[in-house]
């Protein structure tokens, strides 16, 4: 029967309600008085109030690392639940939608006189809720419609330049590919209530003692959110969808959407059990080699981020390895997941965020033969860049060096010396690739300055010091990490 | 419980039966006088040009996605409507809420011209 | 006795219009051979007992993503390239492994949620399934969050079709 709702589901509907509001207010306003430019603001405003209010849950993340981490909330009779280093995720995807608005204020806003603002302010207040549904699933219904609210959003806005070929072949290409992976997690999701009766991940752990109708879902419920997190096999969207997306958008799904379906993967992952760590750290290590052996090659800088991401999310499949391999090592393992993402995600908007300046400075272009020197010329946004790829190759001193020991950590913990070994070697690989970048950037022969004079743009320039700041910040000082 | 679906069915067949007959019947008492004129598209007004395989606007397909997007949101309510009573003052406030949302979704499309053809 | 005839009836339906659809040479009639498929389909679920979503399937699928399909057809440019066999023997391969897999190696043990035994008996045991749903949907400790999310998401779908399908603005467009 309708009972009230409980403080805690008040506490993580809060957060959506926020955004909702946005959205909905938005939309009203824009429909009374067109000519007044409201969005941003109310944007940003219900970015702020959603952060407000997931801010107490992710205070409670006050454990050290080796601790148990705050007891995780439950909402809605199970249906969501998020513990606090889930929210200090959380809080990362608000963020990674708020700089991609801050990086659209000049440029996309203005694209076609200003009429895609309502859109791109709604669809960038959509995403950010898909993420925190996604994150925070506990039941099919939940998961299902997290990872649909945070993609259907990010294929439109990945087509945000309708008069440019690469953007809308790259929303079409998003948007087809994505399709078909919904299709394999709801047919996973319908085989596994099948064989087992279950909504909830407790169908995971019943599906691999169930025969072999579940075990067949469980196989197309991963492949569906590997999709989402572009693991081997499923990478190969990657690259052509983050080249041809604006780069603020680029950002986001970067940061976001990598956060949000890493989190779900570990919510669904099976508990240590018969499936063993093998297939994890076999899917990471075949990730990583894929990844670095086709971001060598690659002409573009988006392509070769692009590239960085996907092996970024295989490593983090090693964090499931550990899991399988050592029981009860879930609420570690989860911290380690938790500042791996936020690591990651800080480091990758500093990048994308750097990069969309450079590129304005350089025509639109993102290739390398475009970019050449411009470290020199513009040092502000070329050191970003630098300093989020040496974060992403894992630089000590960086949050990309803790993020990858602490997951390297659990791994050797569990008792798989020889996989964490290998993981390490592949990542040394990657490092001939991060180099090429900031060879690149701080080339002698400068490349001659193409295009229109680019708009100067202070707010971007003045927002993008803060994952840079905090790239730095996790990195020399893990104290706030351990709270994850 | 499959018996409540007879109606139906009789219904579905009778439906099959009465427009083949119809179409039969016509075909068997009409007389038949082919005229050059019969044979066009349109008798009067309008001379048809080109091929039906033509690019039509991008519209059509925008009123058919915002057809489904309503179906889906009518679907739901019937979920609601059936249980009214039973669901009381809280059951009307959610089901206001979902509407109060799709509602601000029409007005969108209706203030930015997705209802308008020649826009 | 109805309800076996009523099946093969309508299995047989989907199955035909399905094969009409997949090798027809006009994708226009492919599209309205979908129609009769979706129909039986649709029976197929109100056999099973589940009435609501026997609805669901007339409304949304024969209803609207059948127009869905007919307009994305009138969009498309005609494309008269007959099918490579190789094409279709290389589907029929994968699907039938596929479906001969579900059928073997499926015993009906493996049917947590509803028994294989059971369903020839569903329909006439099971009870008009849309009051439970809604009661469902709208009860605060059950699905309530999905309900109240299903409307964001249609509303992000909603911003998304208008601008995606908006025409393209040129600068001397200012001010309209």
């Amino acid at each position: 029967m309708p009972g009230p709702l409980t403080p805690s589901d008040w506490l993580l509907a809060a957060p959506l309600l926020w955004l909702a509001g946005g959205v909905v207010a938005i939309l009203v306003l824009d429909a009374f008085r067109p000519a007044a430019r409201h969005e941003a603001g109310l944007a940003f405003l219900a970015l702020l109030g959603a952060a407000w209010s997931l801010w107490p849950l992710a205070e409670a993340a006050g454990e050290p690392l080796e601790g148990i981490p705050g007891l995780p909330v439950r909402a809605f009779s199970g249906m969501l639940e998020a513990s606090p280093g889930n929210a200090v995720v959380g809080l990362l995807c608000l963020g990674a939608a708020a700089l991609a608005g801050i990086l659209s204020l000049r440029s996309l806003c203005r694209l076609e006189s200003g009429r895609h603002r309502t859109a791109l302010w709604t669809l960038l207040l959509v995403a950010p809720a898909g993420m925190l549904v996604t994150l925070a699933s506990s039941h099919f219904a939940t998961l299902f419609l997290g990872i649909e609210t945070l993609s259907l959003p990010l294929y439109v806005l990945s087509a945000l330049r309708r008069t440019e070929e690469g953007s809308v072949e790259a929303g079409l290409k998003y948007f087809l590919l994505g399709a078909f992976a919904s299709g394999f997690l709801v047919f996973g999701m319908a085989l596994l209530y099948a064989g087992t009766g279950r909504m909830d991940p407790g169908a995971v752990t019943a599906a691999l003692e169930g025969g072999a109708l579940a075990r067949a879902g469980l196989g197309f419920l991963y492949a569906g959110l590997l999709f989402k997190l572009a693991i081997a096999p499923f990478h190969l969207w990657v690259a052509d969808v983050y080249q041809g997306a604006p780069t603020p958008i680029t950002a986001l799904m970067a940061a976001g959407t990598k956060a949000a379906a890493a989190l779900a993967l570990l919510h669904w992952a099976p508990p240590a059990g018969p499936l063993g760590s093998g297939a994890w750290a076999l899917l990471a290590c075949a990730t990583l080699a894929l990844a670095n052996l086709t971001a060598l090659n690659q002409e573009n800088l988006k392509r070769i981020l692009a590239l960085s991401g996907v092996a970024h999310a295989g490593l983090l499949l090693f964090a499931l390895a550990a899991l399988q391999a050592a029981p009860g090592s879930g609420a570690s393992v989860e911290a380690a997941v938790n500042f791996y993402l936020v690591a990651y995600g800080v480091s990758a908007l500093a990048a994308f965020g750097a990069l969309e300046l450079l590129e304005r400075r350089a025509g639109g272009h993102a290739e390398a033969s475009a970019l050449r020197g411009l470290g020199r010329r513009f040092p502000v946004a070329g050191g970003i860049l630098a300093l989020a790829v040496l974060s992403l190759a894992g630089i000590p001193g960086t949050a990309g060096f803790l993020g990858k020991y602490f997951v390297f950590a659990e791994l050797v913990r569990s008792g798989e010396v020889g996989v964490a070994l290998l993981g390490i070697l592949l990542t040394l690989w990657s490092f001939a690739y991060y180099l090429r970048i900031l060879v690149v950037l701080y080339m002698k022969d400068a490349a001659p300055a193409g295009g229109p004079p680019a708009v100067q743009d202070t707010p971007a320039a003045v927002a993008l010091w803060v994952p840079a700041v905090l790239v730095v910040l996790l990195g020399v000082w893990p104290a706030p990490a351990h709270l994850l | 419980m499959l018996a409540a679906y007879a109606p139906l069915l009789a219904w579905l067949v009778l439906v099959l039966v009465f427009v083949t007959g119809l179409l039969w019947v016509t075909d068997r008492i009409g007389r038949p006088r082919p005229a050059t004129g019969k044979a066009d598209t349109y008798e009067c007004g309008m001379e048809p040009v080109g091929d039906a395989h033509r690019r039509f606007s991008v519209h059509y397909y925008l009123v058919a996605v915002l057809f489904i997007l309503f179906d889906v949101e009518a679907l739901f309510l019937i979920l609601w409507a059936l249980q009214a009573r039973e669901l009381g003052t809280p059951g009307l406030l959610e089901v206001g809420f979902f509407l109060a949302v799709l509602a601000v979704g029409w007005l969108h499309i209706w203030r930015r011209g997705g209802l308008e053809w020649d826009r | 006795m109805a309800s076996l005839l009523a099946f093969l009836l309508f299995a047989g339906l989907a199955v035909v219009c399905a094969l009409v659809a997949l090798f027809h040479r006009s994708v226009v009639h492919s599209a309205f051979a979908l129609l009769g498929t979706l129909l039986g389909v649709a029976d197929l679920f109100l056999q099973l007992g589940a009435d609501y979503l026997a609805m669901t399937q007339v409304l949304i699928y024969v209803g609207g993503i059948l127009v869905l399909i007919l307009f994305g057809l009138m969009l498309t440019p005609p494309d008269r390239r007959e099918l490579r066999p190789a094409r279709i023997f290389l589907g029929l391969a994968v699907t039938g492994a596929g479906a001969l897999l579900f059928l073997t190696r499926m015993d009906s043990g493996a049917w947590k949620a509803a028994p294989l035994q059971e369903l020839p008996d569903l329909a006439n045991q099971a009870s008009p399934t849309a009051e439970p749903i809604g009661l469902a949907f709208l009860e605060r400790d059950s699905w309530l969050l999905a309900f109240e999310f299903a409307s964001v998401i249609l509303l992000a779908a909603l911003v998304g079709a208008v601008f995606i399908a908006r025409r393209r603005f040129r600068v001397d467009d200012e001010g309209a």
